[in-house]
Order: structure tokens, then C-alpha cells, then sequence
């Protein structure tokens, strides 16, 4: 059996190294990883690494975990999206942390920062056994996975492997939902755009939908926004592909606005989640109108102030602004908690 | 070469060059006609647009220039419209309330609906007979359709409308839907082989499966059978390989053919086998990169599927479909839909599935 505190002690030790930008280990595989072919950009990455960092000490490692560990050890394999940096963290400390093996994938996007930070972990507590294998030999090893994907990727796995569904934990594709009441201030208006823009849009915690009411001016929401491009440079492809965004916006003469170089853009319209970077403004009624469709679609959390929460009947993860990239160590993705999923598992040894 | 020639003469289109001499005079009138179209083009060229969508790798050509046609990148590749916008605008050279018929799309995905205006049907009619008879030669063939769902969707499912009319115009006397009769394919492929006519089973992928796992069949060795709309089906997406498995073995058939079209393209393509599509030779295709699709991606690459339609020439002829391909050879084969791979959340690549 393991030491539950050893292992939270080198994960904490680990994350106290990193949350130095100098420190060598999370410089250097942040700088391969601004190579690597992706949309991340040096100061999101490192508001990511800062961000999770701060969350790993050992008591809120421990208060996270608490007592929960697998009576026999898993080989437990995690598919690493490599979407928004550090991707996968929570999945790794759930599963060394529960007492499993890890087996992660390593995604061509975000190929070094978690793979350094397990190296590092792994110098402060040998016996953690995780290790990284292509994404053939993992489903092959694994006797349980953790994956998140598209309904195609998602099929395209449940095809491939042989493990029983109680042993898989899918999620699915999802994104976060803003809603407003007309009576948000500056300050609200400044964090709701981190939320926004923040990764250039791919987050799962990326609001990409936002509900108003009908007649409030974005005007208040677009200063910010240009404002959190200052801040937090837009990355090189970001307005190369919202460029073909907004033509398709003229080619519907649908109501639009954008930041002068294209960092961002913003649309009027149904309420349909567009790509990446692309944020649609839908106006309500009533706020019920949001209520009704949030409860129709794959939304991972809903960004508030809390008088707005307090009249929607969404009963998921609801935060204030500002904290949609700021997820708390025990945050459930899809409402599933990984921990429990893990702690849960049969052995196969 | 006039617009009214390239309407009369597009299905006989010879060459490379007069596909060309068509193709420019196709997009010049859709750039000047087409409003959606030239809102496009003209959005690709304000001063914000060419600065993002210049070029990052030192040989790439820019996107579009101000010297040469707005409807032509420098590669010259023609500016390829998003299907997308069949959703939210009316894409039409003419004013729209003139429709001889909507071709609307069936809905998944989003939920909006892609509206496709046709002026002139007869247009399309032409494109599928022409197009099916090289594929597949004349006829007769005792057709069989199994069209679950779209034909529910009745006059505006595209895909509806081409199956019955390929019915009308190949199809031998006994032939028609088997939807929610199984026996009734038995007894076509009993006609079939009694009276030395082809069988063609053409239907809806998922409608095809359903049909091969409650009954099993043993078709004449002549029968063709012929899947589109694509690998959902109603429990799960599976490889275009996997279906046609199924497929082959359900029908008791060496292969099994794939159409490839949508409501936002009159023209369609045959795979004849192996899920290889070859264009008729009024239709020409590029795999580009969706983000930049103004040159053409090197072969093998996967990218998205842009094709250049001249039968739909009163609304945009150059598309750039959702589906994720790769040239194979003179053909292309679909491997999914893009829009996965741009899917918010912590998706793990396509590459790496």
C-alpha cells in the first residue's frame, strides 16, 4: 500500500518548484511547447501553470483526496487532449493520488508541460508509477481509461478497446455559457473576458455562448475584450481564422463586431456555439428562454453574477465571473467526479 | 463562353481547360449575382482580413489579392464559400421567392437547417442522370430504396428527391421503396435474377444497416448496393470500413458502393468500391487546410474538402465542405466530419484517435 502523504508531499514539492517561471524544468518545456504546432501563447501558458500550481499544496491535496484510494491498483489510462496547457493535470494527481499506475497519452499540441511536471513528481517520489505511451499501446495496456472527446472520437475508441463501460470514464465535448442581467459593472465585464478569450477559446471552461437582454449594448463587454488583448496577446493563427469567421458573418449580413486586428469576435445571433474565439451574443426575454436551452445542450458550466445565478435554473457548476479559467482542484468535469470514478476501481493485478 | 453556355453544356465539359473557361465564368457571375457570395469574397479582402490571413510560412501565397479576380486566390484556387452559410443566408444568383424547389438539410448536428434555393431543377436533374449513368451505365435496374428518415422529410430532402429520380429515370418496372418491408427486397432480388436486371439497393447508411442486422439477404451477383448520408447511424458513428462490412455481409455481396453529395451541392460523387470518390468531370476537388484554404494541401495530408460544383451554378459553385479528407490518387476519401477537431472542451486529437 502507498503513503498517501509521501505522494502528496512530492506533488505539493513539485508544484512549489513550478510556480517559479524560471525554474528549468517549466521553462524549458514551456518553450518546447511553444513550438509545437498549437494555439497556445506564452502568457496564457504560464496564467495556466501559475494557476494550477498555486492549487497543489499539501492541504488542499489532502482535503481533495480525503480517504478515498483504490483497494487494488489500476493500470489506468488517460487520453491528454493538449487543447489548453496543462490538459490532463487533475486526471494524473487523481490517479497517483488514488493509488493507481498512470498511463498517459502524449498529444502533439501540448507535448512537454505535463510530461515534465510527472518527471518532476516522480524525482520527489520514486514510487509513483506513471509513464507516457503512444495512444495504441495505452489502450492496449490500460484495464481502465479516462478519455474525453467528440461523439466520433469517443465512438472511434469504444470500437477500439475491450474494457467493460464501468472502467471508462468518457466525457463528452462541452462549453461554458455566460449569463447576464444588464446591471454587470466594468470589473465584471473585464473578468468575463478572460473567460472569453483566454486560450484562444478551446477550453472546455471557455464561455463561448453569452445570454443578455434584449437591447443592452456590448459595448461595455467589447471594451474589455480589447482591453484583455493588451493584456494577454491574441496568438498568431487566432485572427487568421476568425477572418473567415466574420466573411461568413457578412455573407449573412448577420450583426457583428471585432477587434481591430481580428483578435476576437463577437456575434449576434441564435444560440449556437461557434468556433473557437468566436463569441455569440444571444438576447433574451425572459432569462427562462436561457434556462430552457441550457438545459438542451453539453454545457460545462454556467458564468454568473450571483443574482443572475440565483434566477436560472441550471443546476450545474455556476461560477462568478472571472472564474471560469480558474478551476478549483476538485472541480468535476462533466459533473463526474474523477476521484470517485478511481477510487472505485477494481485492480487487475 | 456565356453563363448560358456553361448551364447548357457543364455535363459535357471535356478538359481541364474548358472545366477552367467555365469555372471562371460560373464565379464571375456568382461573385456578381450571388450576394452571400461576394459579401464573402469582398469580407477576405478588406485590409484587417489580408493582414491575418497573410501567409506565415515564407513560400505560402497570400489569400487573395487586390490585382486579380475577388473570387480567385493568388494559387489560384477559387475563394471556397463555407457550407455554413446555406444556414443563415439565402445563397442565390436570383431572388429567392423564384425557388423551383428548397433543398433543406436534415438537421443534425447544430440543429439549424442548411436551405439550398434551386432555380432550376432541371439543372440537377441532368447533373444526377449524367453523373449515375457514368458510374454505373444506363440501366435498367430494379432500384430499391431505403430511405428512412429523409423520406420522411419528403420534397425538401435532396437525397430523397435524387433517389426517386433516378428511380423514374434507370429504373425497371417493379421498382420502388422497401422502407418497413424487408420481404419485398426478397422479392425484388427474385425478380432480379429471374429476369436478368440488376438489382441497385440504394439507401440511407444507417437505414441499409438496420435493414442487413434484422433480416439476412442474398442478393444477385449483379446487385449494386449504394450507401450515402453519411457513417451515423442511429446508435453510433462507425468507419466507413466497418460499414460496409456489415454491409457486404448482410446482403451477401462482394462490395458496396458510396454516394457522396449534400443538399448544398447538385453535383454528386460515386465510390465504386473502397470508399475512393471520383467527381464527374463537371466537379473538381481540393483538400485544403480549413483554416487557410487558399492553395491546396500536399497529397496525403488531411485536410478539409473543398470542390468546385458547376452545376450549382445560380448559387456558389466553390464550396468548403465540414468533411475531413484526403486525396487518394484522382479520388478522395472522407474520413469524418471536421468539426470535431475544432470542438471546444478537452477533446484529444483526431490525429492521435
Amino acid at each position: 500500500m502507498f503513503n498517501l502523504l509521501k505522494r502528496i508531499a512530492a506533488v505539493a514539492e513539485a508544484a512549489l518548484a513550478w510556480r517559479d517561471p524560471d525554474y528549468a524544468a517549466r521553462a524549458n518545456a514551456a518553450e518546447e511547447t511553444l513550438r509545437a504546432r498549437n494555439a497556445f501563447t506564452e502568457e496564457a501558458m504560464a496564467f495556466a501553470a501559475n494557476q494550477q500550481m498555486a492549487l497543489l499544496t499539501e492541504e488542499a491535496l489532502a482535503a481533495w483526496i480525503r480517504d478515498r484510494r483504490a483497494a487494488t491498483p489500476a493500470s489506468v489510462g488517460t487520453l491528454n487532449a493538449g487543447n489548453v496547457p496543462l490538459a490532463g493535470l487533475q486526471d494524473f494527481l487523481a490517479v497517483v493520488l488514488t493509488g493507481h499506475r498512470y498511463l498517459g497519452t502524449v498529444s502533439s499540441k501540448s507535448p512537454a508541460l505535463l510530461p515534465a511536471f510527472v518527471r518532476d513528481v516522480r524525482r520527489f517520489a520514486p514510487d509513483v508509477e506513471a509513464a507516457f505511451a503512444s495512444l495504441p499501446d495505452v489502450l492496449a495496456r490500460a484495464d481502465a481509461l479516462v478519455a474525453t472527446g467528440s461523439d466520433e472520437t469517443i465512438a472511434s475508441l469504444r470500437a477500439r478497446i475491450a474494457l467493460p463501460p464501468d472502467r471508462c470514464l468518457f466525457r463528452g465535448h462541452s462549453f461554458a455559457v455566460a449569463a447576464l442581467d444588464g446591471a454587470e459593472r466594468a470589473d465584471a465585464y473585464e473578468r468575463l473576458a478572460e473567460d472569453m478569450l483566454l486560450h484562444e477559446g478551446f477550453g472546455c471552461r471557455n464561455v463561448a455562448v453569452l445570454w443578455a437582454p434584449r437591447g443592452l449594448s456590448p459595448d461595455g463587454l467589447l471594451d474589455a475584450l480589447a482591453r484583455f488583448r493588451g493584456v494577454f496577446p491574441a496568438h498568431e493563427g487566432t485572427p487568421g481564422r476568425l477572418a473567415m469567421q466574420r466573411a461568413l458573418l457578412e455573407a449573412a449580413g448577420a450583426s457583428h463586431a471585432y477587434g481591430e486586428g481580428l483578435e476576437f469576435l463577437l456575434s449576434r445571433g441564435e444560440p449556437e456555439p461557434q468556433p473557437p474565439g468566436h463569441l455569440r451574443w444571444v438576447e433574451y426575454d425572459d432569462l427562462a428562454e436561457a434556462d430552457a436551452w441550457l438545459a438542451e445542450r453539453p454545457v460545462q458550466l454556467v458564468v454568473a453574477e450571483e443574482r443572475v445565478q440565483k434566477r436560472l435554473a441550471f443546476e450545474g457548476l455556476c461560477v462568478v465571473p472571472g472564474e471560469a479559467q480558474r478551476p478549483a482542484l476538485a472541480w468535476r468535469p462533466d459533473g463526474v467526479d474523477t476521484v470517485d470514478f478511481l477510487s472505485a476501481l477494481g485492480g487487475s493485478d | 463562353m456565356t453563363i448560358d453556355r456553361v448551364i447548357r453544356e457543364f455535363t459535357g465539359v471535356g478538359s481541364a481547360a474548358a472545366f477552367d473557361e467555365m469555372a471562371q465564368v460560373a464565379l464571375g457571375y456568382q461573385y456578381a449575382r450571388t450576394a452571400a457570395y461576394r459579401r464573402y469574397c469582398d469580407a477576405l479582402r478588406t485590409p484587417a482580413a489580408r493582414r491575418a490571413l497573410a501567409p506565415r510560412a515564407r513560400n505560402a501565397a497570400p489569400p487573395t489579392s487586390s490585382r486579380q479576380s475577388a473570387f480567385l486566390s493568388p494559387a489560384g484556387l477559387p475563394v471556397f464559400l463555407p457550407v455554413a452559410a446555406f444556414k443563415q443566408a439565402a445563397v442565390t444568383a436570383f431572388p429567392p421567392e423564384e425557388a423551383e424547389k428548397i433543398f433543406e438539410s436534415s438537421g443534425t448536428g447544430s440543429g439549424l437547417r442548411s436551405r439550398h434555393y434551386v432555380r432550376d431543377v432541371s439543372i440537377y436533374e441532368r447533373a444526377l442522370a449524367a453523373n449515375f449513368a457514368r458510374a454505373f451505365g444506363t440501366g435498367p435496374f430494379l432500384f430499391a430504396l431505403c430511405l428512412p428518415g429523409y423520406a420522411e422529410q419528403g420534397e425538401a430532402s435532396s437525397l430523397a428527391y435524387m433517389a426517386h429520380f433516378l428511380l423514374r429515370r434507370f429504373g425497371a418496372a417493379g421498382s420502388g421503396s422497401i422502407l418497413g418491408a424487408p420481404e419485398r427486397l426478397r422479392r425484388l432480388a427474385e425478380q432480379s435474377a429471374n429476369d436478368n436486371i440488376p438489382l441497385m439497393l440504394f439507401g440511407a447508411a444507417f437505414g441499409l444497416l438496420d435493414l442487413a442486422e434484422t433480416a439476412s439477404f442474398s442478393l444477385p451477383a449483379h446487385a449494386v448496393v449504394v450507401e450515402t448520408g453519411g457513417m451515423k447511424t442511429r446508435r453510433r458513428e462507425m468507419s466507413r470500413a466497418e460499414l460496409h462490412g456489415r454491409l457486404r455481409e448482410g446482403f451477401g455481396v462482394s462490395s458496396v458502393c458510396s454516394e457522396y453529395g449534400m443538399c448544398e451541392l447538385l453535383g454528386s460523387c460515386y465510390a465504386r468500391e473502397g470508399g475512393v470518390f471520383y467527381p464527374p468531370p463537371w466537379m473538381r476537388y481540393w483538400i485544403v487546410d480549413p483554416a487557410r484554404p487558399f492553395e491546396p494541401l500536399e497529397e496525403g495530408r488531411e485536410g478539409a474538402l473543398a470542390l468546385l460544383d458547376l452545376a450549382n451554378v445560380h448559387s456558389a459553385s466553390a464550396l468548403l465542405t465540414e468533411d475531413r479528407a484526403v486525396r487518394r490518387g484522382d479520388g478522395f476519401e472522407v474520413l469524418g466530419r471536421l468539426a470535431g477537431a475544432e470542438l471546444r472542451g478537452c477533446n484529444f486529437l483526431l490525429e492521435d484517435v
